[in-house]
């Protein structure tokens, strides 16, 4: 086990290092001259001298890369080009929000998948299972910025049941926090619900057309004793890996619903600074994002590994 | 974990299993449904001038903000343009961008896979690890980040859809080719001396081709997802253009008082993406022994 665990662990080391690589490579990916596109055809000269030496652009490529990832290293993801801000610091105050929204969104995704994957899967081909199906279609095929956008139509506009938009901390007024973030919440949760659904579904599927299912039934087992302690226990392992591989699908859902519902987070930041071309910004949340996936993706392969000891040894 | 299933598949003459495949294609409602929709939205892009009632630009301010009326059936947008029409123009730039873009996509992908998968060797843990670091990044932060470097548009926004569809192209014909590579049919034709490109593309492929073209039908629906965001946000397809996503940006402003402007635009997207997934899916089970006869 412990083998396994410092081989997945240095393999997270090596994608790490290659998504800084690529994060680095964003800004120099820019066709022409990144600082003209930056500061638009009317900077004067100085302006952009000064631009170029922040970005370190008057470097040989490795030592820039070296000297930025040095930075990162120690916590420094550089200036915003806009606000002359540290990115660090402004990340450190937008990240909290990104998180209530996120887990918020988790948690929807888990209370309305797993159980409609399990109505489901014990109502087959009966009308549970069709319309759970129908709902799953549906929620993965949806634009989440769409939905959004209908359920402020709908729940602000047209029946004033929660305000159309904001963000207040749960720590100044709990209940209104509430108010506002139950549509967000659930818009982000949505698409993750779905996939759960249909994993949870196939899943418990899989498992009650095992013999030992049908053991347990001739024992004369109760079909919810069945169901609980022989077929949810092994129907779980494949829904747990969805759920954490499940962890980039839900960041980017969260960033482009904070875009919607005016939510001050990471995703409002980086869609600025997506529009304004400011690249420190932009670079800092792409490396924040990428390193909650990788590091999720490494507790989930760790966690399966001692679930399933046959990925051990593979 | 389809292709064992697919090793063992008694070979028919190629008329006769597509045939086979199309029947038990046809059989499921679902994916019946899923081709009826493709097949609107494809016309609708190549006959859009023809069924367009309205030019999509143009302007007609005086008659702007109408609600959905005889002349115009789903009404008039900011500007006076007709709606409907703009939302069948829209049809062709969502299906550019996820056919170029999974088109792309998948080349380099399933090249790179081959490649990986057959040499091994070095080539194979770092071609991997570079996979893995791409799909670190959800597919939509990705192809913003590298539209907006790319420098924004139509053509930016198909590169960084492709690019974001690679990893997953990659790791699936890497897994097929790895399983296929090892059958005694293959090892058969090392023996007699066929060349490396020979065993590629004469034996290994076409025992890998059935989960890509899955794959493929899929990730147009995630791409014309992916890309209507983008182009919700800004930084994909750019006005005057009429696309769906773009629309529904630009009646967000109005959606108070105009519903019919963001309306339209998102039911066209999901019944598209929705279109692609239910065939993708009816053409995995069809083509996926052990899934026959299942739900």
């Amino acid at each position: 086990m412990l083998n396994f665990v410092i081989g997945r662990l240095l393999q997270a080391v090596i994608v790490l290092m290659l998504l800084t690589l690529l994060v680095f490579s964003l800004l120099r990916l820019v066709p022409g001259d990144p600082v003209l596109q930056i500061l638009g055809p009317y900077a004067d000269r100085e302006t952009m001298e000064e631009l170029r030496e922040q970005l370190g652009f008057n470097q040989p490529v490795p030592e820039q890369y070296a000297t930025w990832l040095g930075k990162v290293v120690r916590g420094d993801l550089g200036e915003s080009i806009i606000s002359r801000q540290s990115v660090t610091e402004t990340l450190k105050w937008r990240i909290p929000v990104t998180a209530q929204i996120a887990l918020g969104a988790w948690a929807v995704s888990m209370v309305i998948g797993l159980p409609a994957g399990i109505i489901a899967a014990l109502n087959r081909n009966r009308w549970p299972d069709y319309l759970s199906s129908v709902f799953a279609v549906a929620g993965i095929a949806m634009p989440s910025f769409w939905l959004a956008i209908m359920l402020i139509l709908i729940f602000s506009v047209h029946f004033h049941v929660v305000p159309t938009s904001g963000f207040v901390s749960p720590a100044t007024d709990f209940w209104r926090s509430m108010r506002l973030s139950i549509l967000p919440w659930f818009v982000a949760g949505i698409g993750g619900a779905a996939l759960l659904m249909r994993q949870t579904r196939s899943a418990l599927l899989e498992v009650l057309g095992q013999d030992y299912i049908r053991t347990a039934k001739a024992k004369g087992l109760a079909e919810r004793v069945v169901i609980m302690r022989h077929a949810m226990k092994n129907a779980m392992i494949p829904v747990l890996t969805i759920v954490g591989l499940g962890v980039g699908n839900l960041l980017a859902g969260t960033l482009i619903v904070e875009f919607v519902f005016g939510i001050p987070g990471m995703g409002r930041l980086l869609i600025e600074s997506l529009l304004s071309h400011d690249y420190p910004v932009i670079q800092g949340i792409v490396l924040v994002v990428g390193i909650c996936v990788v590091m999720s993706t490494l507790l989930v392969d760790i966690a399966y590994g001692w679930l399933d000891p046959r990925i051990r040894f593979t | 974990m389809t292709t064992i299933e697919q090793s063992f598949d008694v070979p028919t003459p190629g008329r006769k299993r597509s045939a086979y495949i199309l029947t038990q294609l046809l059989r499921r409602r679902t994916a019946f449904v899923g081709l009826v929709i493709i097949a609107v939205v494809v016309l609708m892009a190549i006959l859009a001038p023809l069924v367009a009632p309205y030019d999509p630009l143009a302007q007609d301010i005086p008659a702007s903000h109408q609600m959905p009326t005889l002349s115009h059936l789903l009404g008039t947008d900011e500007l006076g343009r007709d709606i409907l029409s703009r939302i069948i123009y829209g049809s062709r730039s969502s299906l550019e961008i996820g056919v170029l873009a999974i088109g792309l996509g998948g080349a380099v992908g399933v090249v790179l896979g081959m490649v990986s998968g057959y040499f091994r060797g070095i080539i194979d843990p770092i071609l991997m690890r570079i996979v893995e670091a791409l799909l670190a990044l959800p597919g939509l932060l990705l192809v913003i980040a590298l539209a907006t470097s790319l420098g924004t548009g139509m053509k930016a926004l198909i590169i960084a859809v492709a690019v974001g569809s690679v990893p997953h192209f990659a790791r699936l014909t890497r897994g097929s080719v790895l399983l296929t590579r090892e059958l005694d049919y293959v090892q058969a034709a090392r023996t007699i001396g066929a060349g490396n490109v020979r065993i590629m593309l004469q034996h290994i492929w076409p025992n890998c081709l059935q989960p890509i073209i899955v794959q493929g039908t899929l990730g147009i629906g995630v791409a014309i997802l992916v890309a209507a965001a983008a182009s919700f946000i800004g930084v994909g397809v750019q006005p005057p253009t009429p696309d769906w996503g773009l629309m529904i940006a630009s009646g967000h402003q109005y959606v108070f008082n105009n519903w019919w402007l963001s309306v339209p635009p998102g039911v066209a997207i999901m019944l598209t993406v929705m279109g692609f997934n239910l065939f993708g899916d009816g053409l995995r089970d069809a083509l996926d022994p052990r899934l026959r006869g299942a739900s």
